[in-house]
This record gives structure tokens, sequence and C-alpha cells, in this order.
């Protein structure tokens, strides 16, 4: 994995954080090995990772201050789009999950379109409100969609002599997961990251220090939108089922936001580390003690995260590593 | 917002009454959410749990006792009033951005009552269904149930009652200067923790005695807060956070506007045109209330300048 050399010349919280994930990204990779024949511990991590794709996704538009109540949105059109176009149009999985995550990207443009120049809980109703529409259309289009009902038989990615499929979508989520720390890391390094961190400063100072804010969030938000809708349509074939209740859930669009900033937004590692380990603490620990009541977990989370971790477990363990102080 | 739907299909003159019966509902629903970001600034997304916990001691106590949804809006108001109360200390510790961390900060304490209201209620779903309340009332020639006009009655009266504190008492004079200026207000010998924890007891109060009513409305379940915080925050953004009156207004034009979606083309398009009114008003007034002034609290969210 070269995810371990970009993190170490990019995460800000040096050498600690550099080899934990130079050590977490090789544990992922040999993670299929280390399991074996337990393939729901591999579904679990290929779960892991697909949060993981989707936290990381929310934070890069989080890097402007634009916090996202509507990620469900991308999510939901990748999974939409890619079902739709293998189930019902015959196109090839592959082709079909990165058309569906370019319609993702689509949307993430139309919602920079949609929000305009709003900012705080404003963009992030805007965002809400957008997937709540897509959810009700998806719904009510029953002609497309079969509604309420949802869309079966959705078709596995195939692949190239690979028997053991289960490890085979483990990796092709731990791709997609590479590709967006890349992408992450690549706009934390480019002009783009320092415009986003301006415009989070103060839109209007960053306007009058040369910054197109509208075009540098439809970046972002194109960009979020890709990885989010890659990460929905990798999921759809590896369920080879979807609803729009499931697809659209404000669930989804919760989930990253709490994983995101329980892990420290602010870091290149922190929204898969906070989603590693709410998705594996809630499913192998937390629901065997109270079944059903993951909400609790992750309400909790964000209760945990305002009050006391403003800047995550990362930030939290930064400040007691010490070192150069705060995310970037 | 889903109301029942009679057998028959009903004239536009019925749809347009009944929508303007629901947007009185509607204002007295956003009234506490209102309040509450008006004084405090903090953007309540766990408004709609506490209906929907009001709402479940209203079907309990009206399913074993028997008693009706009018009268238990009191004890419906009593735990999210004290949930509310219980809740100052906490946000007194939310950093900057105030506003956007209160919305993330109500966000996860949603989830919480939502997992609370599971387990305690189980998923199913509830309606309070007062035999007395389906009879129907003419109502300048056109016939309405009699729960939804004493809904819209008991509404109005309450929304009154609000208009009077605010406009016509010490203490909601002393209210509207906090929202206006924190700092000014304490000056002029105004607590502001005392009126912080009076608000969010009034917002909280408002929000739980909303809830027998809501249930008289449409089915209950432990996910269903999430309706009536969009309809709050439609209308606190349209028709701001220190006037009722604007509340009352707002109201009437969702409620109308649903209505005749929903006569016209069915659900699809009065859900589309509830959802297509928040984004409407959000780039109309995203400025907003809470982002035009900036408190002590802390400075809000809303358009860049």
């Amino acid at each position: 994995m070269r995810e371990g050399g970009l993190v170490g010349a990019l995460c800000p919280a040096r050498a600690v954080f550099r080899w934990a994930g130079i050590g977490g990204a090789i544990l992922a990779v040999l993670l299929p090995a280390l399991v074996g024949p337990r393939e729901y511990l591999l579904y679990l991590g290929t779960m892991a990772l697909v949060f993981s794709v989707l936290a990381q996704s929310w934070s890069l538009q989080a890097q402007a201050g634009l916090i996202s109540f509507g990620h469900a949105a991308f999510f939901g059109v990748g999974a939409y789009g890619s079902a739709l176009l293998s189930l019902r149009w015959q196109f090839s999985p592959w082709i079909a999950l990165a058309a569906a995550a370019l319609l993702a990207a689509a949307t993430g443009l139309a919602a920079a379109e949609i929000a305009g120049d709003l900012t705080g809980p404003y963009f992030s109703l805007t965002t809400l409100a957008l997937a709540e529409i897509l959810r009700v259309v998806a719904l009510h289009w029953t002609s497309l969609t079969e509604g309420a009902w949802g869309l079966v038989g959705i078709p596995g990615l195939p692949w190239i002599g690979a028997r053991e499929t289960r490890a085979a979508e483990y990796y092709a989520a731990l791709v997609m997961l590479a590709a967006m720390c890349g992408t992450s890391a690549w706009v934390q390094r480019a002009p783009l990251g320092l415009a986003l961190h301006a415009i989070r400063q103060g839109e209007a100072r960053a306007a009058a220090s040369g910054v197109d804010a509208r075009r540098v969030k439809r970046i972002a938000l194109a960009l979020s939108g890709l990885f989010a809708g890659g990460a929905g349509a990798l999921h759809v074939h590896i369920f080879h089922w979807v609803d729009p209740a499931s697809a659209f859930s404000l669930n989804l669009s919760v989930l990253p936001l709490i994983m995101a900033m329980f892990g420290g937004s602010g870091y290149l590692l922190g929204p898969p580390l906070g989603a590693v380990v709410l998705y594996l603490g809630n499913e192998l620990v937390f629901q065997r003690l109270a079944p059903g009541g993951q909400l609790w977990l992750y309400g909790g989370a964000v209760v945990l995260v305002i009050l006391a971790l403003p800047h995550g477990i990362l930030g939290w363990i930064e400040a007691r590593v010490g070192g150069p102080r705060g995310p970037v | 917002m889903e109301s029942r739907r009679g057998p028959r299909r009903c004239t536009v003159v019925e749809a347009v009454v009944g929508g303007l019966i629901t947007g009185t509902f509607y204002a007295l629903l956003a009234s506490g959410f209102a309040v509450i970001l008006g004084v405090t600034r903090v953007f309540n997304l766990a408004h709609g749990d506490l209906v929907i916990l009001g709402a479940y001691v209203g079907e309990r106590l009206w399913h074993l006792a028997g008693w009706s949804p009018i009268l238990v809006m009191p004890l419906a108001a009593l735990p999210p009033l004290l949930l509310a109360v219980a809740s100052r200390p906490l946000l007194a510790r939310v950093g900057e951005p105030f506003v956007l961390r209160s919305v993330v900060l109500t966000f996860g304490a949603s989830l919480l009552i939502q997992s609370t209201l599971q387990t305690t209620f189980t998923a199913d779903f509830r309606l309070i269904t007062p035999p007395a309340w389906d009879r129907g009332i003419s109502l300048f020639g056109v016939r309405v149930a009699a729960g939804r006009l004493l809904i819209a009655a008991t509404a109005l009266i309450v929304l009154g009652l609000l208009h009077l504190l605010f406009t016509r008492t010490f203490f909601g004079k002393s209210l509207r200067a906090v929202s206006l200026d924190r700092e000014g207000a304490a000056l002029a010998g105004i607590d502001p923790v005392r009126v912080d924890r009076f608000v969010l007891g009034l917002g909280g109060a408002l929000a739980g005695a909303v809830g027998p009513l809501f249930a008289a409305i449409q089915y209950v379940t432990p996910s269903a807060g999430i309706g009536p915080t969009l309809t709050a925050i439609v209308l606190t953004i349209f028709g701001g956070v220190g006037s009722i009156g604007g509340l009352l207004v707002g109201g009437l034009l969702l409620g109308l506007a649903e209505s005749v979606a929903a006569w016209a083309g069915g659900a699809l398009w009065r859900d589309l045109t509830g959802l297509g009114l928040l984004l409407l008003v959000l780039r109309w007034r995203g400025v907003g209330l809470a982002g035009a002034s900036v408190s002590a609290i802390g400075p809000a969210g809303g358009r860049a300048a």
C-alpha cells in the first residue's frame, strides 16, 4: 500500500500517526489471509471499508466548514444508478459502478448549485432536503425503481479468475478507500485544500483573497459525491438488493458525519479510523450488549465529540502525544 | 406530515379548509423550535423527537386511561420540558461555531431519544382516535372532522397566549431583550442563564404539548421526529424566530400548499411540496434570523457576507 507513505507526508500528527497508518494499511491488506475462511469477519471488514470511504468523502467538503446532512443522496444515487444500469440495461457491473459514481458526482455539482452561498446549518439542511427529495422520488417512481419493494437480483461484480468473492469484494473496497485517501491527501496538498480552509475561516475573506468560493465548493462536492456514490454502488453489488428506505436512509447521512467527526475529520486518517472503530465496535461488541441499539452508540459518540473531543480521537491523541498542534 | 385521507376524494374547498387547519397546527408545532432558536441560538434538531416523546405520553394515557389528547397536553409537556432544561449545562459547553455545533449535538440527542423511544414503546405504529373526534361539523358549508377543529382551536389559543407572553409581560420582554442583545440585557440586570433555562423549558414543553395532537393527526413511530423537525425549520426560517404571527402565516401557507398538492397529485406531490418549500425558503432567507444577529453564546452561520 502506497497509502502509508502519503499519510506520513501529509498527516499533521507526525510520526505516531505515520506508523499507525502504515501498520493499519499492512493489516488491512493482510486481513483476508488472517481471518481465513471466516467469511463473516471478511464481510464486516468490507463494510467497515465501505463506511470508511463514505466517511472520508464526507470530510472532503467538511474541510470548507460545510457540514453535510445529506450524503445519503450521493450514496443512494450511486446505489440506484449502478443497480439500474446493470439490472435494466445489462451494463457490466464495473461500467455501471463507474457510471453511477459519475452520476453521483453530478449530483454533488447539483447540490453545490442548489446550496449556492449558504453555509452553516442552512447548507446542512439543504443537503438533508436534497436526500429526502431523492428518497421520495425513488419511492414513488415505481415504473423505474419498483418503489418501496426495491430492486432485487442485482448482479455481483464479475471477477477475473477469482473464486473467493468475499475476498475480492474486500479488496475492491480497499482499493476504493486507497483511491479516496489518495484524493484527500492530494486535495490537502493542492491549492484546492488551501482554498477549502480559507473558505472555512471566512468566505468573505477567502473571496477577497481571490478564492472563487462557488467553484471550490462545486469541485469539493463533486469529488465527495463521486466517492460516496462509488461506495453506494459497491454496496449494492455486494448486497444484490436496494430499496429507497435503505439507499437514501437518513442513517447513511448521519453515519459518515459521526464517524468522520469521531475519528477526527481534520486528519487524513480520522474518518477511516472513526468508521472502523464505530462500525466494528457496533457489530462486534455493542450489538451483543444491546441488540438493535446502535443509535445509542452513534448518538453517544456525537455527544461525546461535541462536548469532549472537538477534534476527534486523533485530536485527543495528538494533544496527549504533544508536538505541533491542530488539524490542518 | 401525512394526514389520514378519507375514502372518497375530497373537493378542492375541503382541501383548502383542511390545509388551513393543518397549517394552524404546524404553527404550534414550530413554536417550540422557534422560541429556543430565537433566544439561545440552539438549532434544535431533536425538536421533532421531543414532539414524538410527548405523542407517546399522550397515546399511552389515551389508550390506557382514555384521557382526551387535549387534556393530557400538560402531562405530555413535562418529560420534554425536563429534558430540555437539563440539557442547558451541556449546551453551555458547546464551542465555536456554536450554531453548527449545536446542530450536530442535538442531532446526537435526536438519535439517543429515538433509540430510547424504540426500546420503551417498540416500533409499532400508534394513533390516537377518539370516536367523537371523527364526527363531522359543518364549517362554511364544508364538513370538517370535529377533532381537527378542536386541534386548530387549541393551537390558536396556545399561540395567542405565547404572543401575549412575548409582547405584554415583563418577562417576555426580557426574553426578547436577551434574543436581541445578550450582553446588553445582562447589563440591564437580566440574568441570561435564567432566561436560557426558562426558554429551553418553554420550548421543550411546547414541543411535548404538541405531541398528543400530533398523534391524533398521524401515525407515531420512534423515528417519526424528522417530519415535525423539518416543518418547524421551514416555518421558523420563513416566519422568523420572534414572531408568532410570522409562524402562523408560514404554517397556513405550508398547510395550504401541501394540502392542495396532495389533492391535485397525491402523496408524492405533498411530500415534494414540503421539501421544495424548505429548499426555497433556505435559499430565500438563508441569511436567517439566527444568522443575521450574532449573540454572545456564539456567532451564527448563514449566508456569508
